[in-house]
């Protein structure tokens, strides 16, 4: 073979080339701290890191989530323990105005308590958290509980819905509980009653209430209620029994389509009304009554404990998951640094080598000995 | 024999030696030329005149012929090893320069923009009365659509740098032609009176190297008068000293760009871009024609894909104000025949109503049916159905009939991804194949053909010596000459 010096050369230059070249991917390597920079380094690869940090993305976001629902649950828990203890006062202060000894006067100074904490009941309904309204359903800029004009009945204005949250990648979570479920489900009806029959048990309408009311129902005036026995026409429906007082025509009335539910607001009206009323039997009913009421809301409690438990659970188990596709996605995209500082110190002694290699190319030729 | 024949041999010999030195230094000179192909001198002794008498001696040394030390078979090899290596090498480079519009370093590609736009949505189930949360919304999504249009506008351009590309390539093509063709002619005559041409040829063989990098070309030689015949897309591009030169011409049918045409010795010129193979030129033919519009046409499935989803989504579902619906999230578009969603990336936009008011945004479903329907502002259905669309199938109407069968948005995404970085890491290794098999080439070529300065000068030093002793010889024949004088006086 003929050694030419343009093949020495050619050669040190496309060495030169390929070495720089590995030598530039080295530092690239260690100053990224990623073995994988472009698309195009290991496309199977950097698809599938694509995919892993999509879902890490994911859970982030769905930490976040939780610890958005978290909050409100938190909420709506405080609210429901602060209303627990309050109840447990109007239980010891009905047995007390149970006692046949107390007077008159000193009955109607428990019931002005009675409203007292009631109307504190309804600041509690009333809680706000960044600036939702934690017991409206969904209807979360509406003040969810009125006081109506009338200064007793207590109408809720929200709505039955649960928010919720997504937890997981197929888990979602409520993070509400509605008001209408755990305070009263007393709802403002449209418009106004225009006329009652003599029985004083027929109610007529100025609306159409043929989709709101039904047999089973409660028509609430002034805060007494009474169950709707027929449902005449879509403008009539009648009562099981007339209302003690008859309302002045036109009134405003109110209804409650979850008769069957616990409302807390009601029960306290009746218990300030039989206050006043001097009724003992009913005041010695009521004890039993707020026992079922705080019963009911240690339920609810119940509920939202367990919600949080499960997003706790959740929480857990996706930090689980987050580490072992950390994992994952380090050891396909993360360079190893001990490795890529060695492979930059051995690409660093090869160029050098070269370098001083192609320097030499040519010092000796038979063209220096020419006299 | 006698001594004026001494003479005279010495005479012819010094010359012949002489010659001998101008071919070395033409080596020598040209040691760093491209190409060049090194030439050795040939001597022969010449031959006694034929007298019939059997004692005569012969007439000392001639040079018989100049030879260019060539291989033919590794010449051929590199010429249609260039073809691949400036498709490639082309190819390489643009490829790159596109994988870098689509990188996703530090989550800030489109990838990410799809997770962030979607992990939005989520924020705003947990928060949906909150206007911030809203704002951002839509901030982050007016940049996310901004990102698509520029990655197809850059898509575009390139295209278009490609279509430019062309005319400065044909343009050198039709140059090379011309030189070719006028060093056909050229080496055609120097053979003509019996010269010999090596020059000529080296400089031809380089010629054609450059113009088999540039395109693809099939090369005959013609031995009657030594000229190349170069075919280009089948068609004769160089006859001897004829050229049919190239030509471009735009096609209203492929986005007015050009067409490459090839002239016909009279004929109007023929349409040869389909048929070009290989070389630069048929590289930005690859990119223009082929990579981009498919990578275009599935960047493309992929904002119609987002666009349907989200709108037909977001416009059943009900604004902050509970009664407000049927709002477009993303401005709409409606393909003109189903499946033809092209261009569609260009018009990626948020609906400049919620611009102005993010309270637009539908993030509650449907709570009562009414009539009329309403949603309500803490409810977040619709807000939650948006941001599962992340993990969505059949998104995607990704064979273009019309029917969204593919899915999810990601998937899709980073298989666009995945297939850039494959072609790219391919044309990248197919590069370096023919780099290197290109240098295996000329390294044995210039073993062949190269100058080596040593064996010049060691050729040098052996007819230095033998011109001395040449000259010595002449000054003792005429020496000896002298002393016949001395005694004739």
């Amino acid at each position: 073979m003929r050694a030419v010096e343009s093949v020495w050369f050619r050669n040190f230059l496309n060495h030169l080339g390929l070495t720089k070249e590995r030598y530039d991917n080295a530092i690239t390597r260690t100053t990224s701290g990623k073995k994988i920079n472009k698309l195009s380094d290991n496309p199977t690869e950097m698809a599938h890191v694509m995919t892993l940090r999509g879902r890490l993305a994911q859970i982030a976001q769905f930490d976040r989530n939780i610890n958005s629902g978290e909050k409100s649950l938190a909420a709506a828990e405080t609210a429901l323990d602060a209303t627990v203890k309050h109840i447990h006062q109007v239980a010891s202060l009905a047995s007390q105005g149970a006692t046949e000894t107390n007077t008159g006067e000193q009955r109607r100074i428990i019931a002005d308590q009675i409203d007292l904490i009631r109307n504190a009941l309804v600041d509690i309904a009333n809680t706000q958290i960044d600036g939702k309204y934690v017991f409206a359903g969904s209807n979360t800029t509406v003040q969810p509980f009125v006081i109506e004009a009338d200064g007793i009945t207590i109408t809720y204005r929200g709505n039955e819905e649960f928010i919720e949250t997504q937890a997981d990648f197929s888990v979602r979570v409520a993070t509400n509980i509605p008001g209408s479920q755990v305070f009263t489900s007393t709802v403002t009806g449209p418009g106004s009653i225009v006329a009652i029959d003599a029985s004083g048990t027929e109610l007529t309408f100025d609306n159409d209430i043929s989709g709101l009311l039904g047999i089973g129902d409660m028509i609430v005036i002034n805060g007494e209620s009474r169950v709707i026995s027929a449902v005449n026409s879509p403008f009539s429906v009648t009562i099981e029994e007339p209302f003690s007082t008859t309302p002045t025509i036109p009134s405003p009335w109110q209804y409650n389509s979850e008769p069957n539910r616990i409302d807390i607001f009601q029960r306290l009206n009746d218990l300030s009304a039989a206050l006043r009323a001097d009724d003992t039997a009913a005041i010695g009913d009521s004890v039993a009554s707020m026992k079922q009421v705080s019963n009911h809301l240690n339920s609810a409690l119940g509920h939202i404990g367990n919600r949080r438990g499960h997003l706790q659970e959740i929480k857990q188990l996706l930090r689980d998951f987050k580490i072992t596709l950390t994992a994952q996605m380090s050891s396909m995209e993360d360079a190893d640094m001990a490795t890529a500082i060695s492979d930059l110190a051995r690409e660093e002694i090869g160029l050098s080598a070269l370098l001083r290699s192609g320097a030499r190319i040519n010092r000796v030729s038979l063209m220096d000995f020419f006299g | 024999m006698n001594l004026y024949s001494a003479l005279e041999l010495g005479k012819n010999s010094l010359l012949a030696q002489q010659q001998v030195f101008q071919i070395i230094g033409h080596n020598i000179a040209n040691v760093n030329t491209k190409g060049y192909t090194r030439q050795i001198a040939h001597m022969s002794q010449v031959a006694p005149p034929a007298t019939g008498s059997q004692l005569v001696s012969g007439r000392g040394v001639d040079l018989s012929g100049i030879f260019a030390v060539r291989s033919q078979f590794i010449d051929n090899q590199i010429i249609e090893r260039a073809r691949y290596q400036g498709k490639f090498s082309n190819l390489n480079q643009h490829l790159s320069g596109i994988e870098a519009l689509f990188s996703e370093t530090a989550g800030r590609g489109i990838a990410g923009q799809l997770s962030r736009f979607f992990s939005n949505w989520s924020d705003l189930a947990n928060n949906p009365t909150n206007i911030p949360t809203r704002q951002s919304l839509i901030d982050q999504s007016v940049s996310f659509a901004a990102q698509v249009r520029n990655t197809y506008t850059r898509l575009s351009e390139q295209q278009r740098i490609q279509d430019e590309s062309l005319t400065s390539m044909v343009k050198q093509i039709n140059t090379l032609g011309t030189e070719i063709a006028s060093l056909n002619e050229k080496i055609g005559y120097s053979q003509g009176i019996g010269q010999d041409a090596h020059d000529l040829i080296d400089r031809r063989a380089g010629k054609v190297k450059e113009l088999s990098e540039l395109i693809g070309i099939n090369v005959y030689p013609n031995t009657a008068n030594s000229s190349l015949t170069i075919e280009i897309a089948g068609r004769t591009f160089i006859n001897a000293a004829d050229v049919n030169h190239l030509s471009l011409e735009r096609n209203p049918a492929n986005s007015n760009y050009f067409n490459v045409m090839i002239g016909q010795f009279g004929s109007p010129p023929l349409d040869i871009t389909s048929g070009i193979r290989d070389g630069r030129l048929q590289a930005a033919l690859l990119i223009r024609d082929d990579y981009i519009p498919e990578y275009k046409r599935q960047l493309d499935n992929f904002t119609y894909g987002l666009i349907r989803q989200v709108n037909d989504l977001h416009s059943s579902g009900f604004a902050l104000d509970g009664t407000t619906t049927g709002i477009d999230f993303f401005v709409d578009f409606v393909p003109t025949t189903p499946g033809d969603y092209t261009g569609v990336s260009l018009f990626f936009e948020v609906n400049t109503a919620l611009l102005t008011d993010p309270t637009l945004l539908a993030a509650s479903g449907l709570v009562d049916p009414g009539p009329p329907p309403v949603g309500a502002p803490g409810n977040n259905s619709n807000a939650l159905a948006l941001a599962a669309l992340i993990n969505a199938d059949n998104v995607i109407d990704a064979d273009n009939d019309g029917t969204f069968d593919y899915g999810s948005f990601h998937d899709y995404y980073h298989s666009l991804l995945s297939s850039i970085g494959n072609q790219t890491a391919l044309t990248k290794y197919e590069q370096e194949a023919n780099q290197g098999m290109l240098i295996f080439l000329e390294n044995r070529r210039d073993e062949i053909s190269g100058v080596s300065l040593d064996e010049e000068a060691a050729t040098l030093m052996q007819f230095e010596k033998s011109y001395q002793a040449m000259a010595q010889y002449l000054g003792l024949v005429n020496r000896m000459l002298d002393v016949l004088i001395q005694v004739g006086r």
